[in-house]
């Protein structure tokens, strides 16, 4: 066990080696890699959905289309070019913008010429897609440093304040906010790359 | 001329006294400026995104796509694939949040052979990887595991200062009811302290003493009344011998039950 255990990190732990070895498995169509990728993208592809829509039924169906999707079009993903839970959210948002422009045509038709452009609404829900991504990732970081991440940048306690509050030595901390940052980046842009 | 290492651009971008040396290299290195630049948009990203937060779907959903999953497995060799799917995209809505830059679609020909199969390889790989064992939440670990016993939750242990796999931990129920916290690793207690195990909780607030471990594996009861819902995290600390019972603060490991 401990080989196996030394070898590898689990995908929920989440860290960027877990989520590599989730990215080739659900390239390769691993069994279980869907649910892992589920787990670790699925409140990221909910969110969005609840925000974007509004309708908490309708999220949960976006969220469902979206992994079956996902799942069935996997020959699609190429590891190489991001991270899986990007590319998921891709899928996702392109779901949303097919509901959206589902409503859109309905109303259209129930109201006549009420012609707001859709753009409109590009923005606000583009920028908060951004907040969203990047809870994501600070969740994907996995304890400690989600928990440190969070109280920093949320909650704004100073590096004391946590290194207290967490019985970690400062020092720790700071190392673990720096490589944090390093890390959501890298993430960030990964998921960004496979939209 | 020698960059800043990623570190150090990090704790610059995150606004942490530089040293001079290195606030002076950054002034003039166009590279390290750009690096501290970019890190500090992730800064700024990370920040703005305090007022949001993630909803987790109802459970539902997972088994329902589990399900439409299974349903189409059977039918896969005539399946065409996502193509229509994730390559095309209908509708005006494409305007406000269409970001398929990819063309795709693949025939059904084109689909990996192995996808389908369970080769021992392809388990091996899933087990490693705690994905099986995540997803089925039950294993028999091997020789060494009770028969009676079954894993209800695991855990890969990191060192909190490296980050390197440190081992792992899992709670089995044991045919009597009991948990049972089962510890593998590497570490051995030294002169600075012996090894004690902990459960807390993901607020890092509550905490229980499990009891010290004295080889490469331990086992523990968990007291009943515990719950590793309630008390995810292993922890395992240092601890002088100063006969105080409280957490020394002084981690080396830490894992998420799950």
């Amino acid at each position: 066990m401990m080989g196996t255990a030394m070898a590898t990190e689990t995908a929920e732990r989440g860290d960027a080696s877990g989520d590599r070895a989730l990215d080739l498995d659900f390239a390769a169509g691993v069994e279980g890699s869907l649910e892992g990728l589920y787990r670790s993208a699925s409140a990221l592809v909910y969110t969005l959905a609840l925000r974007s829509l509004g309708d908490a039924s309708e999220a949960e169906d976006v969220t469902q289309q979206t992994f079956v999707a996902a799942w069935r079009g996997r020959d699609g993903y190429d590891p190489t070019r991001g991270s899986a839970r990007g590319w998921v959210v891709g899928i996702a948002k392109r779901r949303i913008a097919d509901a959206l422009a589902a409503r859109a045509r309905e109303s259209r038709r129930l109201e006549a010429v009420k012609d707001e452009p859709v753009v409109a609404v590009a923005d606000p829900l583009e920028r908060e897609a951004e907040r969203i991504m990047v809870r994501g990732e600070v969740e994907s970081l996995g304890p400690p440093r989600s928990t440190i991440v969070s109280l920093a940048f949320f909650e704004g306690r100073t590096h004391e304040q946590i290194a207290e509050h967490l019985r970690m030595p400062l020092g720790t901390v700071k190392s673990h906010l720096r490589r944090s940052l390093m890390a959501l980046r890298q993430g960030l842009e990964a998921a960004d790359a496979s939209l | 001329m020698r960059h800043c290492d990623d570190e150090t651009l990090a704790a610059i971008a995150l606004g942490e006294p530089a040293e001079s040396r290195d606030a002076a290299h950054v002034s003039e290195c166009a590279t390290c400026a750009a690096e501290v630049a970019s890190l500090r948009e992730t800064v700024a990203a990370v920040s703005g995104a305090s007022g949001t937060t993630l909803v987790r779907p109802p459970e539902r959903v997972w088994e329902a796509i589990s399900a439409e999953v299974e349903a189409h497995e059977g039918r896969e060799a005539g399946f065409a694939g996502a193509a229509g799917e994730a390559g095309g995209h209908a509708g005006d809505g494409a305007t406000v949040l269409t970001l398929d830059r990819r063309g795709r679609g693949s025939a059904p020909g084109s689909r990996r052979g192995s996808s389908r199969l369970f080769h021992p390889w392809v388990v091996a790989v899933a087990a490693a990887s705690g994905i099986v064992l995540g997803a089925i939440g039950v294993g028999v670990l091997g020789p060494w595991t009770e028969p009676a016993a079954t894993v209800v939750a695991q855990a890969e242990l990191a060192d909190l200062a490296t980050e390197a796999a440190a081992g792992e931990a899992r709670v089995e129920r044991r045919a009597d009811g009991t948990q049972v916290l089962v510890v593998e690793t590497p570490y051995t207690a030294t002169d600075a302290g012996a090894l004690e195990v902990w459960l807390i909780d993901p607020d890092v607030v509550g905490m229980v003493s499990l009891g010290f471990l004295t080889g490469e594996r331990g086992e523990f009861e968990i007291p009943a009344g515990y719950d590793v819902d309630a008390f995810p995290i292993v922890d395992i600390s240092i601890e002088p011998p100063d006969g105080d019972p409280t957490h020394s603060g002084d981690s080396i490991t830490r894992g998420i039950l799950g």
